[in-house]
């Protein structure tokens, strides 16, 4: 009878220690969120209206049910958009744009992004703000010429003639203006001032001029 | 008509003009006049001072298209400017009629101007703010000069300059008696003259030859006048042509009135 007892009490243990084991499983490792392991696109630099595929990779994704949701800065993905490759469509207008996954598993959720050029095949767009055409300049004095220059994918330099010879270089950057001083060596006479802007990616390239005058001086120290 | 009523005809008419004379002199005359320096409104042309700095030896073209602009300026503008040409030395170009006080004027312009860009031709248009550097022609130099100048042309001169020139011998002196015109005052205020010979670089007689230290007027209050003795100048009578007196601030050099007093 006592052994009935006890056989009855450690079944009952056993069950009891079971579901408490169970309960504490879940309390001390809860669900991980999915772990991206790589983003990939088989292109990164695509003309405007083109298609790339775009790939990622989570840890031990067959062994769990994900969702798989695609976003773009502009663009648009081809469905069946839900799976962990999909196809996107760029944009008709070039730029920067970013593709982000976001991975979702139960519960949790991880997101990784990645970068694509869209190849701009607009010409830059650049305008010499001053000097204004028909300006005069003082020759042997320094000139300031200020320059708009700009493009969807951004300007990789921009180069300033005086007549046919190059006076100076800027680098682009993430502004529009570029200011160049330089001294105006040019014998007196009407002179072409001609900026050169060049666009990153496709380098293509477009120019404006104005025309000056350049007033001849004789320098002289006063008092020599 | 008998004497005595021709003499009764004559005390009336002396009594009428009497009247006449004591009704003027108790009512307060209107000031209406735009030249009386006591009528607030009072205002003259404004005769706008042209200063070129120039050197005619350099072997370069560009003073000699300077000259040749203002010859054009003179003629179509005629007594609404005063032109004087400053000679000066330019690096090694020497010119016999460089002066001291040519460069001393033209410091102080470049100073008040922010400016260390020095060479000829430099052309002021009252003072160094209006500022019209080099040549590429005669036509560049008058549009750039005659940009300057319209602007001032418009403007209303609120100082006369009236002036006597004594010469004695190879000396001018001159008195100048400055108004204040309009209905505000003026401080900071001098007065200076320029003697203008003709040479043979130079014929149209607008060299700077002579100098008079500049004097202080100071403050002139609305309508106010002040007469000054300006230190005698140095002259050579043969070629003694002109006599430019200027009133300018003495704060930034500023030109604000100038007159062109001819020398027989």
């Amino acid at each position: 009878m006592n052994r009935n007892k006890k056989t009855i009490t450690a079944i009952i243990s056993a069950v009891f220690l079971t579901a408490a084991l169970s309960c504490s499983t879940d309390l001390f490792n809860p669900e991980k969120p999915p772990q991206i392991t790589g983003l990939t696109l088989d292109r990164y630099e695509v003309d405007p209206g083109d298609t790339l595929t775009a790939a990622v990779t989570v840890r031990d994704a067959k062994d769990k049910t994900l969702a798989y949701g695609w976003t773009a800065t502009a663009g648009l993905f081809l469905l069946p958009s839900d799976q962990p490759a999909v196809r996107w469509k760029a944009p008709s207008t070039g730029g920067p744009h970013r593709i982000t996954v976001t991975v979702t598993g139960e519960e949790k959720s991880a997101s990784r992004s990645t970068d694509v050029t869209v190849r701009s095949l607009v010409l830059p767009d650049v305008f010499i703000l001053s000097p204004q055409a028909g300006t005069y300049v003082v020759q042997h004095d320094s000139m300031q010429v200020r320059v708009r220059a700009r493009h969807d994918n951004g300007i990789d330099r921009v180069r300033l003639f005086i007549n046919s010879g190059l006076k100076k270089t800027a680098d682009g950057g993430d502004g529009e203006i570029y200011t160049f001083d330089c001294p105006v060596d040019e014998p007196a006479g009407n002179a072409s001032v001609r900026v050169e802007a060049v666009a990153r990616v496709s380098f293509l390239t477009k120019s404006d001029s104005v025309s000056i005058h350049i007033e001849g001086v004789v320098p002289g120290k006063a008092g020599r | 008509m008998d004497w005595p009523s021709i003499c009764r005809k004559r005390l009336r008419a002396g009594c009428g003009l009497a009247a006449l004379l004591l009704l003027g002199a108790a009512c307060e005359l209107p000031r209406d006049n735009p030249l009386d320096p006591r009528n607030p409104d009072s205002r003259r042309p404004k005769r706008i001072l042209i200063e070129a700095f120039v050197n005619m030896h350099t072997g370069e073209p560009f003073d000699q298209y300077a000259i040749e602009a203002l010859d054009s300026l003179e003629s179509v503008y005629g007594d609404r400017i005063a032109v004087i040409e400053y000679h000066r030395n330019a690096g090694s170009f020497i010119t016999p009629l460089h002066r001291s006080e040519n460069d001393i004027l033209y410091g102080r312009y470049l100073e008040a101007a922010g400016s260390d860009n020095r060479g000829v031709p430099d052309v002021f248009v009252d003072g160094p703010e209006g500022r019209s550097q080099g040549a590429s022609s005669a036509t560049s130099v008058f549009i750039r000069v005659q940009r300057m100048l319209l602007p001032e042309l418009t403007e209303p001169g609120l100082f006369s300059i009236e002036a006597v020139l004594r010469r004695s011998g190879s000396e001018i002196r001159p008195t100048a008696t400055i108004a204040r015109l309009g209905s505000s005052d003026a401080s900071g205020i001098r007065v200076r003259a320029v003697l203008l010979s003709g040479a043979e670089a130079a014929p149209a007689g607008r060299v700077a030859s002579g100098f008079s230290e500049s004097a202080v007027i100071g403050t002139l209050g609305a309508g106010e006048t002040r007469t000054v003795a300006l230190p005698a100048m140095a002259c050579d009578p043969a070629s003694v042509r002109a006599c430019v007196i200027l009133v300018f601030n003495d704060a930034d050099q500023r030109v604000m009135q100038s007159e062109k007093f001819q020398i027989q």
